[in-house]
């Protein structure tokens, strides 16, 4: 090793976006970091869709930016679209979504990056990790350069063993055009990890010049769209709209009659797809009687001619592709810029990691993003800040940083990976988290603004912000409680108004308010708060009112769930020696070493009376 | 869920003592199982047990040990003896099933004894005395269930079968542990789950799946295949809840007019004493008999009439409590005198309960006698006895389940499934959120308040099958809708 380079506290490898997210919250958190990527060109790129957010991933995002990370802040001052989903099924699953554009994405995540103090960004392939008894020390690039660190966090992405396929044609590539790592997944195998690997896929890019618009349907933008970040003020890009079409029957005819010539049926991919995201081959296979499946065409950025057709995704060859994205209406005189294609990549079952996504083979080797079998940039940069505030927490002797299933979307991403592991890229949905009536988009700053200060990542007007917030919310929700709203006729028109039903008799508010027509507007309509109440306020006062039964019930829940949580399993307890249970549940529990009672009932295969058998042999080992 | 499961488990005790009991019910039947289990289940068995045809010299028994040991799952005839006083105690029948081929996990032996309650406990002493413990009441359901043997629906059940007091009571706890109730009960699940997918579908990937979702359909959906299988368990519960535990039954009337008499024609045994002075009866004499298998629980009441004596006021007001929670009445008049006020005033403390009008002492009038009874009791039930001469006995018995149970047949017919009272309880709590959710559909509720209201039907139901079937909704999303970029 050279003495050329100075020592770091933390290396992050890959500069995607959990990559970028880890560097950034170690460096804030005051950790010395370097940050490589095989091309400095290509920091934070967004190498699929050009969208942030969604379903789920909206809660992400707004979780990551409550601890301070950076992907909403970027993903606002490049936001070419916003949308709200979902908009009509309750606020505990609404989710925000933004088309980005995504070289100004790029360069502005890398603007940040450089521009953060204790953070070196250098270009460099890993080949090796170094590694001394059974810790980290610092890695080896592919030329033999070595760099010197306490902690390692591998946020490689599609990168190890990458293999293209297009057709038959098959490349060795992290991403298009992008040299893969060959190296470093067999060093991890030499070290002890088990890889797996994994097939994703991303659809065609077309000229804007050569699509017919007029034959898709235009989506409508949000006239006022609502900022994704707590701390951005406005929305700097033009926004542009993007539009929907359809496939037909016989472009269903032309993947049917090609499917030996796509890679995913010819077979040449190994790897395990996500069902979520099929390539198209997989729908008409899938889904034969479905005559037509959505297409969605968004532009790449505003300065490019690239559309970025959803829905169309392949692995055929040229020939076929091109045959195919023309057989849909609009779409006849199409050019393609960029062949879609499917890639192979190994991943590391996320088994082999602790909660806090350190490796349980390597002291101080961290591991966040696709790399732990996860797709999507923002299950990626949750496990990022996720892994760099914990590399940083261990550097500094501190005990790790984990959020459960009933404080964030990240808990229960993280609990899922490490407990479950998983064989399919796994993408967060809002129906895997239990509580998700709590875990909502809007009340992510104050779920989260204090143990983001407490970390260091937040700062202290924000959370004096909440604080204050927090208590006003108390404080009108105590008021319109004692309310009583009297039955009189500017009462009842106002009612009427609304659609609701009138009263004969005085109503407590808090009733009134539960009612499905009423929103928070009744509150300023019939008994308006003296004091200034912000649109922040008066909507968490409406959600909690609105949802108190359900809220209370929930809470019941958390209650009962943390109880379990609580059942710690220390870490010189032998699975293996618990009297009563099968040798495979000995070998299950031996492996993934739940860290309570709560994760080990989580864990497949666990029955009630195993976990009861388990719990007394915890309980005997306590005493 | 599985945080109430624990709650449960942790009043379990694991202890790795040799257990033993007697498995049958002591008493009428010939023949009686004593089980034993644990590690040293073998060896106990092999100190006390002479195969027939091998000689019982000292130096055998270790041979004994190791035969026993090789051979689970066959039986042995020979004796119990007991080895300090070289007595036979019985000529039995010794299986061996070996850990964890057996009904606890563990090392199990059964003997099965041909005599009846004086031998069985005497074996099960010399048990003990080498080195067993006795178990508690359902503590091999318990270590079955500890050792991972059974899920918590069939421990239950096995339990009902140790307590069952009937035949028909028997063939319900049997019908359970195969997993009757538990299929019934995974089917409701299953039909939650296909439309919590359905819900999550539309919540989580709204593009693809929210524009195609119905919601009348879905209301449909859970009345149909939800709510009312559930509502009918409940129905099945309240019904097999007369056959465990009896039908109520309390005997009223004035002093003397044959209450007593009548209870023990009823019960066909001498139990309460029956005398001619009033108010004998203080004490609640309670009797279990039996009419077509089904237990009546026949409470036999002080008389009922003015009186100062203090203890028979007390044994007054207790009757009218027993009233209370009693599922029948069976009124006694006496026939050969005509109705008094002490009558017109018990009438009035029963005038709501399911009743029987019993005519007693019908040997004291004519055959053709018609007792003058007021117009508003000619709906009552009658039925005209002599409990003297064991007179209208039968009639009494085929009135009493008709009133009781309207529908005596069907409550044969419910074969299979039927909860418990901890089962009825999760399948109620089940049944409420269900309808909460059907209202909520209808309210325009939001779908992701819907879905907790859902979750928490399952979860309850998950309560009764012990065990969470939820697998992966995703999987099923999956498979169902086409989903993708």
């Amino acid at each position: 090793m050279t003495s050329l380079q100075k020592p770091y506290d933390i290396i992050v490898v890959g500069a995607g976006h959990a990559g970028c997210e880890a560097a950034l919250a170690a460096a804030r958190m005051g950790c010395c970091v370097l940050l490589l990527a095989i091309d400095l060109d290509k920091v934070a790129s967004m190498p699929c869709s050009p969208s942030i957010g969604g379903m789920a991933k909206g809660q992400l995002v707004k979780e990551i930016d409550a601890l301070g990370g950076e992907m909403a802040k970027i993903s606002d001052k490049t936001a070419i679209h916003y949308k709200t989903l979902n908009t009509k099924k309750g606020p505990a699953v609404r989710s925000s979504r933004t088309q980005n554009d995504k070289a100004r994405y790029h360069m502005a995540m890398k603007a940040v990056i450089e521009r953060q103090p204790n953070l070196d960004l250098k270009q460099a392939m890993v080949d090796n990790l170094i590694v001394e008894g059974n810790k980290i020390v610092g890695i080896m690039d592919q030329t033999g350069f070595g760099f010197q660190a306490k902690a390692v966090i591998l946020a490689t992405g599609t990168f190890l063993s990458g293999l293209i396929h297009i057709g038959i044609n098959s490349i060795k590539a992290g991403r298009a055009g992008e040299f893969a790592s060959y190296g470093l997944p067999e060093n991890l195998k030499a070290l002890g990890f088990k890889l797996g690997r994994m097939k994703t896929g991303t659809p065609p890019r077309l000229k804007k010049t050569t699509i017919d618009f007029t034959k898709f349907v235009q989506q409508e933008l949000d006239p006022s769209p609502i900022p994704i970040s707590f701390f951005t003020e406005t929305i700097p890009l033009p926004q542009v709209p993007s539009y929907i079409g359809y496939t037909n029957k016989i472009s269903h005819g032309i993947v049917r009659d090609n499917l030996r010539h796509s890679a995913l049926y010819g077979g040449i991919i190994k790897g395990i797809s996500a069902r979520y995201c099929p390539s198209f081959e997989d729908k008409i296979v899938k889904f034969p009687n479905k005559d037509r499946h959505q297409i969605i065409l968004e532009p790449e950025g505003l300065d490019t001619d690239e559309i970025y057709a959803s829905g169309l995704g392949n692995s055929f060859p040229m020939e076929v592709q091109i045959e195919f994205v023309r057989s849909v209406e609009g779409l006849e005189d199409a050019e393609i810029m960029r062949p879609a294609y499917a890639i192979e990549y190994d991943y590391v079952n996320p088994i082999q990691l602790k909660p806090n996504l350190e490796t349980k083979l390597i002291s101080g080797l961290f591991m966040a993003g696709q790399i732990n079998g996860t797709s999507g940039y923002e299950e990626a940069a949750a496990q990022g800040i996720w892994a760099g505030i914990n590399a940083a927490r261990k550097i500094q002797e501190m005990r790790s940083f984990i959020l459960d299933r009933s404080e964030a979307y990240m808990g229960v991403m993280i609990d899922d990976l490490v407990t479950r592991g998983t064989r399919e890229p796994y993408r967060m949905f809002t129906s895997r988290a239990e509580y998700r009536l709590m875990l909502r988009e809007d009340n992510a700053d104050l779920r989260l603004f204090e143990k983001g200060y407490e970390l260091g990542l937040i700062n202290k007007d924000a959370l004096t912000d909440v604080k204050t917030r927090k208590r006003q919310i108390t404080k009108e929700i105590e008021r319109i409680k004692g309310v009583v709203i009297k039955p009189s006729q500017a009462a009842n028109e106002y009612l009427t108004h609304r659609g609701a039903s009138l009263i004969n008799n005085g109503i407590y508010l808090d009733q009134l308010l539960k009612r499905v027509e009423l929103d928070y507007d009744a509150v300023d309509h019939l008994a308006k708060s003296p004091a200034p109440i912000s649109p922040k306020v008066a909507q968490q006062v409406e959600i909690e009112i609105k949802y108190e039964g359900y809220i209370k019930r929930q809470l019941k829940e958390i209650d009962r769930f943390k109880n379990l949580e609580r059942v710690k399993v220390s870490d010189n307890f032998d699975f293996g020696k618990v009297h009563g249970l099968s040798n495979e549940l000995k070998e299950k529990l031996s492996s993934v070493r739940p860290s309570s009672l709560g994760q080990a009932s989580r864990i497949d295969g666990i029955t009630p009376a195993a976990l009861s058998v388990l719990m007394i042999a915890l309980k005997k080992f306590e005493t | 869920m599985s945080c109430s499961l624990l709650q449960r488990a942790s009043i379990l005790k694991m202890d790795q003592a040799t257990i033993a009991a007697i498995a049958t019910p002591t008493g009428s039947s010939g023949i009686g199982i004593i089980k034993i289990s644990g590690e040293d289940s073998i060896s106990i068995a092999a100190s006390i047990f002479r195969r027939s045809g091998f000689l019982s010299d000292e130096s055998g028994q270790p041979s004994l040990f190791l035969t026993l040991h090789e051979k689970s799952h066959q039986i042995f005839y020979g004796h119990i003896v007991d080895p300090k006083r070289d007595i036979v105690l019985d000529e039995v029948l010794l299986s061996v099933m070996l850990a964890p081929r057996s009904y606890t996990r563990e090392n199990i032996v059964e003997i099965n004894a041909h005599s009846g309650a004086v031998v069985l406990n005497a074996v099960l002493e010399l048990v003990l005395q080498q080195g067993a413990r006795l178990a508690e009441p359902g503590e091999f359901t318990k270590r079955a269930f500890l050792n991972g043997r059974i899920d918590l629906t069939q421990a239950e059940a096995v339990i009902d079968i140790i307590n069952a007091k009937t035949t028909q009571a028997l063939e319900f706890a049997t019908n359970q542990i195969k997993g009757g109730l538990r299929k019934s009960i995974e089917a409701v699940l299953n039909s939650l789950n296909d439309i919590i997918i359905e819900v999550d579908a539309a919540i989580d990937f709204p593009d693809e799946v929210g524009e195609i979702f119905d919601k009348e359909t879905l209301q449909e959906k859970l009345q149909t295949s939800v709510a009312e299988p559930l509502s009918d368990l409940i129905e099945r519960y309240k019904r097999t809840k007369m056959l465990k535990n009896g039908i109520k039954t309390v005997i009223v009337g004035r002093p003397n007019v044959g209450k007593s008499s009548l209870m023990n024609c009823l019960i066909k045994k001498d139990r309460v004493i029956v005398s001619e002075i009033p108010g004998t009866t203080r004490d609640f004499i309670e009797e279990v008999g039996l009419i077509k298998n089904i237990p009546i629980v026949f409470t036999d009441t002080a008389g009922l009439h003015d009186t100062d004596d203090r203890v028979e006021t007390i044994g007054i007001n207790k009757t009218y409590e027993y009233i209370e929670s009693a599922e029948l009445v069976l009124f006694v008049v006496d026939m050969s005198d005509s109705l008094t006020e002490e009558d017109h005033q018990i009438y009035k403390k029963i005038e709501y309960k399911k009743k029987i009008l019993v005519m007693n002492k019908s040997d004291l009038v004519s055959e053709t006698f018609l007792m003058d009874i007021p117009s508003q009791w000619e709906t009552i039930d009658r039925v005209k006895t002599s409990a003297l001469f064991n007179r209208g006995i039968d009639e009494i018995e085929n009135k009493i389940l008709d009133t009781a149970i309207q529908d005596p047949e069907g409550v044969y017919n419910i074969s299979s499934i039927s909860p418990n009272l901890r089962h009825k309880d999760a399948v109620e709590r089940s049944l409420n959120a269900v309808s909460t959710a059907i209202a909520g559909i209808a309210d325009e509720l939001s779908l992701a308040l819907v879905a907790i209201d859902l979750k928490e039907a399952v979860g309850a139901l998950e309560e009764v099958t012990g065990s969470s079937v939820k697998g992966d909704v995703l999987d099923q999303i999956f498979s169902r809708f086409c989903i993708g970029k």
